[in-house]
């Protein structure tokens, strides 16, 4: 139940944010279940989206390229997709009202600089998207601090995931913006992070009972380690003035993420070890990681996670060949042990 | 207490629909049903049409409050039979349907006017010696005028019912979290009406009868069930207005949402006659 002293006020009860019952990581998909993507545009979800879309029969899922600007746009997006299991739609939450039934939510979502800035590069090389001819040849900070992009540059991310992104952003204020969209974030079935692709993959799976996927996407920029060269400190001050809901928005979904994380991926790696065998490469790293597990069960902190995720990098530092090897040996163990079951 | 919100617009929204393309859902085998009982609402008589669709052992058994251990109870394999669940649960306790029985299942509610609810709830308290609050309210000769104005009470009389439609999807978010603004807490219970499959109400129930059949594609029964019903019927009219206006007052999200539910369910409505029209009768 709400652990907040009344007396303590409502206003500074609500600064602590939101409290959620914890809730399984795990979601059990009935065969009938359609799965929602909804793909905010520039945080990265097209390589966690592959990955989904490889657990899938072939045929069974399907993307919506359209941008949609209007509530005739979102129900040609339902059009386009009748029939998928797996549908990829740059839409909202209120999606729902143009499919049969309640879909299983998924997203990514990603650092709003860093989404922001991506945004803009997406934009400016999309000949197809609507703002493209009027952004042509103006820099980040013009497609900020322009009005005529709101839509895309104000708290994007967390109108997607309250609903109504289409609507008039004064409909909520921005506090209760934020409320909305934690709550219905917090029934999503699964929650990737643009900077944390590889993990967010292996959660994936862990999320739906399917095994490891054989290749890991490469993680997006991590912003708390190195925003991205060439934007300007004035143009990061007018993103973070104008997406305050989607940073407290990420970080509610940071915390949902590790959580999650923390009681999935050391399972699913513990599932998976037996079909290590001769391997030792893997073995030992897989007992490295379950020492960590144990550091962690005693004190799960920020700081030992990144010690962990500091430890995974410095011993497999992405796209380098130790990884490389990593992912074929576990690719091939584990298409060894989905043969043998 | 949060602010009253009576009388003031809520968020802009688009027209009323009826939250999905068609009112008709073709059910599935692995389909779960799950009525949030709202205490007082009529819903025991819903429960006994929503009973005769499943085989017995297809409903998971417990009808009051419970926690994990009323789901632990049962094995996997026979939680994964059940395809009704119809218990009164606390909004909190909304996640262990999600956990223990289905991630995602079909949603039903009946909605009543929040002044008879509440009227109607007090005296079904002191009726039920059974009932937790039966004790307190006899002993302590608590007026139906102060139960419904004493914060003591307020976790089960104020906006009661927002709190129990916010609660049955977000099952994983406290609904009563003081944190959670009004303003929030009404846009999400709009999205929520929607989102659910079946949106009855009381004052309306043969019609909601009939809606309930035509959403899942069950056959009509000419027969209206009332069980557990008050001896007395609560009618609005025959009700203190002092009492009326506390209710209100303390209420205001309820109002708001009873009215959006009567322009769902109006929505709803039209659509099955249109596709009645449609696919015949």
């Amino acid at each position: 139940m709400a652990s907040t002293d009344p007396s303590a006020g409502p206003e500074a009860a609500r600064r602590e944010g939101l409290h959620f019952y914890p809730r399984s990581a795990k979601w059990r998909l009935r065969a009938g279940d359609t799965v929602l993507f909804i793909d905010l545009p520039g945080a990265g979800g097209e390589a966690i989206f592959d990955v989904l879309a490889g657990s899938f029969p072939a045929g069974a899922a399907r993307t919506s390229e359209r941008w949609v600007l209007d509530e005739e746009d979102m129900a040609r997006a339902a059009a386009e997709l009748v029939g998928a299991r797996l549908m990829r739609a740059r839409v909202d939450y209120e999606f729902y009202r143009f499919l049969p039934r309640l879909p299983v939510y998924a997203t990514v979502l990603a650092d709003p600089v860093e989404r922001t800035a991506a945004l803009h590069d997406l934009v400016l090389r999309t000949p197809a998207h609507p703002d493209h001819a009027r952004l042509a040849g103006r820099s980040l900070h013009d497609f900020v601090c322009d009005p005529a992009f709101a839509v895309e540059t104000v708290n994007a991310q967390a109108r997607r995931l309250a609903g109504g992104m289409l609507r008039d952003p004064a409909s909520l204020s921005e506090s209760a913006l934020l409320e909305v969209a934690q709550a219905n974030l917090g029934e999503f079935a699964f929650i990737g992070l643009g900077d944390r692709a590889r993990e967010s993959a292996l959660l994936l799976a862990y999320t739906f009972g399917w095994p490891p996927p054989r290749h890991l996407p490469a993680d997006g920029p991590d912003a708390a380690v190195a925003r991205r060269p060439g934007i300007a400190a004035a143009t990061v001050e007018a993103i973070e003035a104008r997406t305050r809901a989607d940073r407290a928005l990420v970080e509610f979904a940071r915390a949902q993420f590790d959580a999650r994380l923390r009681d999935g991926l050391f399972e699913l790696l513990e599932q998976n070890a037996h079909l290590s065998g001769p391997h030792l490469t893997v073995l030992a790293d897989y007992e490295r990681l379950k020492r960590a597990q144990a550091e962690l069960e005693q004190a799960w902190s920020w700081k030992v996670a990144e010690r962990l995720r500091g430890w995974r990098r410095a011993v497999l530092p992405p796209g380098s060949r130790r990884d490389a090897i990593y992912q074929r040996v576990g690719a091939y163990i584990f298409a060894r042990g989905r043969r043998a079951s | 207490m949060t602010a009253p919100l009576a009388g003031r617009p809520g968020p802009a929204l688009p027209p009323p629909g009826v939250g999905r393309p068609r009112v008709r859902i073709e059910l599935r085998d692995d389909d779960v049903l799950f009525f949030v009982h709202i205490p007082k609402t009529g819903g025991m008589s819903l429960i006994s049409v929503l009973e005769r669709q499943f085989r017995p052992t297809e409903i998971f058994p417990p009808h009051s409050f419970m926690g994990s251990e009323g789901f632990e109870a049962y094995s996997e394999v026979e939680r994964r039979r059940f395809k009704l669940v119809r218990a009164h649960l606390h909004a909190g306790s909304f996640s262990y349907v999600a956990r223990y029985i289905a991630s995602n299942p079909l949603l039903l509610t009946l909605l009543r006017d929040p002044v008879e609810r509440l009227v109607s709830a007090y005296r079904h308290i002191l009726r039920h010696a059974s009932n937790p609050l039966h004790d307190e309210l006899v002993h302590r000769k608590v007026s139906l005028l102060e139960y419904v104005t004493s914060p003591d009470y307020a976790h089960v009389t104020a906006n009661f019912q927002t709190w129990m439609v916010v609660g049955a999807l977000n099952c994983h978010l406290d609904p009563r979290d003081i944190r959670l603004s009004d303003e929030a807490r009404l846009a999400l219970a709009r999205q929520r009406l929607e989102q659910f499959a079946f949106v009855g109400l009381t004052h309306r129930y043969r019609e909601s009868l009939e809606l309930l059949y035509y959403t899942f594609g069950w056959p009509p029964s000419g027969e209206v069930p009332v069980e557990n019903a008050a001896p007395v019927r609560t009618e609005r009219e025959a009700i203190d207005e002092e009492v009326r206006a506390a209710i209100v007052e303390r209420s205001p999200l309820d109002v708001i949402l009873l009215a959006e539910a009567e322009r769902l369910f109006d929505a709803r409505c039209a659509r099955m006659r249109q596709e009645r029209g449609l696919d015949g009768p």
